[in-house]
């Protein structure tokens, strides 16, 4: 328990150190609110971003209700709402959409930087969509019924079959209406820019968000559709996608301070290793570490000690950072749930950086090469988990079917995008568990790193 | 002496930085119980020395050997106190010692009790919960102390203990060092540069300089070793006739030893007040100017590091 009495002792260091305290809590806050004044969090000087758009979308046929299907184009509806997004509080248009048939002349135009992006809307993007809403009503119906009904009908509800039960408008089953089924469909939308080019960055981030949301509600819409039919309820038989501003899902509006906040908390949590490193580098400088090192102690009781002390000032400095970030105007997708999450995501992320910092620590001679070493670490790996741009794809193999890019084996990739997913898309714990998982294995890698090192360069006898 | 007799022994133990050999060839016992002084110039090798023993320090070559009595580890069985005041100065008089403690894993039930009694015995009780940072620099040497003491080791280490002490203060220390001993039969060793501190505490010293071990004796060994005859240190006004002043000197008088030291002539001789001035007529004869000379009746450790090096201890 020794670690305990390092912890202890650290955070009475801590809170009576007055000065370092006080800039300790500012620190975040004044960080949130530069970062914010800088994305121009809660300010209304938003002009559109001005973007190109392919549509190369040929439409498809669309089960709109039991017994009628009706030639749709998602693209054109993409488009649409593309067109009718806002700015947070105002009416400025978000998009300022220029539709081309050439890829040639938006990719010139993307050189010159005359637009911020290029969206290509393929040419099966309906017929992709339109196995969505098959799918999502399979599913639906699937759920609705039971297997037992179902099988009871004589045929297995399974989404392979060639044909399946059928369900009706009136409630129950019969034969008028067959479950649609899905085919094998890779709708592939791209989103085209120069990475180097801030405003390709903000935009791709928005576009993504936009086309989950737009999947997701046209999902939603069948989905509710496919409930009210079955339940014998009177079904409209209007449009799947509704075009109107509402943008995002969960969220009333956005700015692009919205959308960078995950990088700006996770950009600020990695600076505060460069507190940490410096605490441990302050005990190596002063010869405390050396009056440590002549005793009992081990370099495990020394780094957990050291890492639950500045994990209480890592949740302190989330909460202070969230706490600003909502302050100023930031405005997440999902509920409550969401948010809550995203604050344990970064108090783990915050967690993974305390465990840089000890490793930062191992290397550095004393408190000033510490915060030289820390920043020149920090810095960059912000860059490098993309909390604020996209990064190249550098696969370097598949986990579980999914491929896994070389930026994976940070952890504050994992926490980047599981803040993305909660704070920007507005999913849920479901769609953070790999990331959540991922964030906390490598993080105890990285404190088992910085154990050994700093027991080996700073514990041992000296050359 | 038998294998028990020693506490701590080192075997040809050299430590070398880039070439440079700061320690050579250091063979040496400490006994059960004896306040062992390393006396010698700053940067002769002294704290080097030591950290190699307590195991700070990998040396080049050569060996150290623990001999306890009791089954304790190394760490146990060793307190260093550092040179420098090594605290923590967000932390109280009290709450500096007790972590210490934690950290040697001595039990709570008897951390309280030990804490307090050394804050008592060091003085500091009436601070015990001061911040370190607003006490004395007095103060924070003896805390500095008190830390290295609270998981009662067998063997002491204390690096040049009273630099910065004023002189009551240093009285006390030596008076507390010497308690400690024979209180507890705890072997001390301290090094120092101050030929009072060796010669009052120490029962045996050790002379080292350009980090070799010259000497080891007991303190009145090493004083009678040095010879018979009183000291005459003279200063002239022309420094840099020194040597050739020394050489008039010898060819005046009956001298057994003589040398520069510093600024100022040290002349050792039978009857040496007697032939005091025979020395002073030879030196203004032959022009040299005499500031002052003054006599020293008996020997002591800076004498027998002159004796041994030819420089004095602040040379």
């Amino acid at each position: 328990m020794k670690f305990y009495q390092v912890a202890v002792k650290g955070l009475k260091e801590i809170f009576r150190d007055q000065k370092g305290l006080g800039l300790l809590l500012a620190f975040p806050a004044i960080f949130m609110l530069v970062f914010g004044f800088a994305f121009s969090g809660g300010q209304g000087e938003n002009s559109p971003y001005v973007i190109g758009v392919i549509n190369r979308d040929s439409g498809a046929e669309v089960m709109v209700s039991a017994a009628e299907t009706r030639q749709e184009n998602f693209g054109v509806d993409l488009v649409s709402t593309l067109e009718g997004l806002t700015f947070e509080d105002g009416d400025v248009p978000l998009f300022d959409v220029q539709t081309f048939d050439d890829a040639e002349e938006g990719d010139s135009l993307l050189q010159d930087r005359d637009i911020s992006a290029l969206l290509i809307i393929p040419e099966n993007f309906s017929r992709g969509m339109s196995q969505i809403i098959k799918s999502t009503i399979r599913t639906e119906v699937t759920s609705l019924v039971g297997e037992i009904v179902i099988n009871q009908s004589g045929t297995s509800p399974s989404a392979s079959e060639e044909s399946g039960p059928s369900f009706s408008p009136n409630g129950g089953l019969s034969t008028d209406t067959t479950i649609p089924r899905t085919e094998d469909v890779e709708a592939k939308t791209i989103i085209r820019g120069d990475p180097g080019y801030v405003a390709f960055g903000q935009v791709q981030g928005i576009l993504t968000g936009v086309l989950g949301s737009f999947k997701d509600r046209t999902a939603e819409t069948a989905r509710e559709r496919a409930r009210s039919f079955f339940n014998g309820g009177k079904v409209e038989s209007n449009n799947f996608v509704e075009v109107d501003t509402e943008s995002i899902s969960g969220s009333q509006s956005f700015s692009i301070f919205d959308y960078q906040a995950p990088g700006i908390f996770l950009f600020a949590l990695l600076m505060s290793a460069i507190g940490v490193a410096g605490a441990l580098s302050k005990e190596v400088e002063a010869g405390t570490l050396e009056r440590l090192k002549l005793s009992k102690m081990a370099s495990f009781d020394l780094m957990f000690g050291t890492l639950i002390t500045w994990s209480v000032v890592a949740v302190v400095q989330v909460l202070i950072l969230f706490a600003v970030a909502i302050l100023i105007g930031f405005s997440w997708s999902g509920g409550i749930t969401s948010l809550l999450l995203a604050i344990l995501v970064a108090v783990i992320g915050g967690i993974a950086s305390v465990a840089l910092g000890l490793l930062i620590a191992a290397f550095s001679e004393n408190e000033k090469h510490a915060s030289n070493l820390g920043t020149l670490v920090s810095v960059p790996l912000s860059f490098l988990v993309g909390a604020f741009f996209p990064l190249p794809k550098l696969p370097i193999g598949k986990v579980f079917g999914s491929t896994i890019e070389i930026y994976e084996i940070l952890p504050w990739t994992h926490a980047a995008n599981a803040l993305r997913t909660l704070l920007t898309f507005g999913g849920g714990f479901d769609d953070i568990v790999f990331n959540l998982v991922s964030l906390l294995i490598l993080t105890a890698i990285l404190f088992a790193i910085g154990v050994f090192f700093f027991s080996k360069n700073r514990l041992t006898a000296i050359r | 002496m038998g294998k028990t007799d020693f506490v701590i022994e080192t075997n040809g133990l050299t430590k070398k930085f880039d070439g440079l050999t700061a320690v050579e060839d250091l063979s040496l016992k400490i006994h059960k119980g004896e306040i062992f002084g390393f006396l010698g110039p700053n940067g002769a090798g002294k704290t080097t020395s030591i950290r190699m023993m307590v195991g700070l320090l990998k040396p080049t070559s050569g060996e150290v050997n623990l001999n306890m009595e009791e089954p304790k580890s190394f760490k146990e069985g060793i307190g260093i106190c550092p040179q420098e005041i090594v605290l923590w100065e967000d932390l109280t008089a009290y709450e500096n010692v007790h972590f210490m403690g934690r950290m040697y894993e001595v039990p709570e039930r008897t951390l309280a009790n030990r804490v307090d009694r050394l804050l008592d015995d060091l003085q500091l009780t009436d601070r015990r919960d001061s911040l370190a940072s607003d006490l004395s620099g007095g103060m924070k040497r003896r805390l500095n102390l008190g830390m290295s003491l609270v998981h009662e080791p067998r063997i002491v280490v204390l690096d040049e203990p009273s630099a910065g002490l004023d002189p009551q203060s240093r009285l006390s220390l030596w008076e507390f060092i010497r308690r400690l001993r024979a209180d507890a039969n705890t072997s001390i060793i301290l090094t120092t540069h101050l030929m009072e501190e060796a010669n009052r505490l120490s029962d045996r010293v050790g002379i080292i300089d350009h980090g070799k071990l010259l000497v080891v004796d007991t303190p009145e060994n090493l004083k009678k070793s040095v010879g018979e005859g009183d000291s005459l240190s003279i200063e002239l006004s022309d420094k840099k006739a020194n040597e050739e002043a020394l050489e008039k000197i010898r060819e005046a008088g009956d001298v057994l030893e003589g040398s520069v030291v510093g600024d100022r002539l040290l002349v050792r001789a039978l009857d040496a007040i007697g032939q005091m001035g025979k020395f002073t007529r030879a030196l203004e004869d032959s022009g040299f100017d005499v500031l002052d000379v003054s006599v020293s009746r008996t020997n002591t450790l800076e004498d027998v590091f002159i004796h041994l090096t030819g420089r004095g201890l602040r040379s």
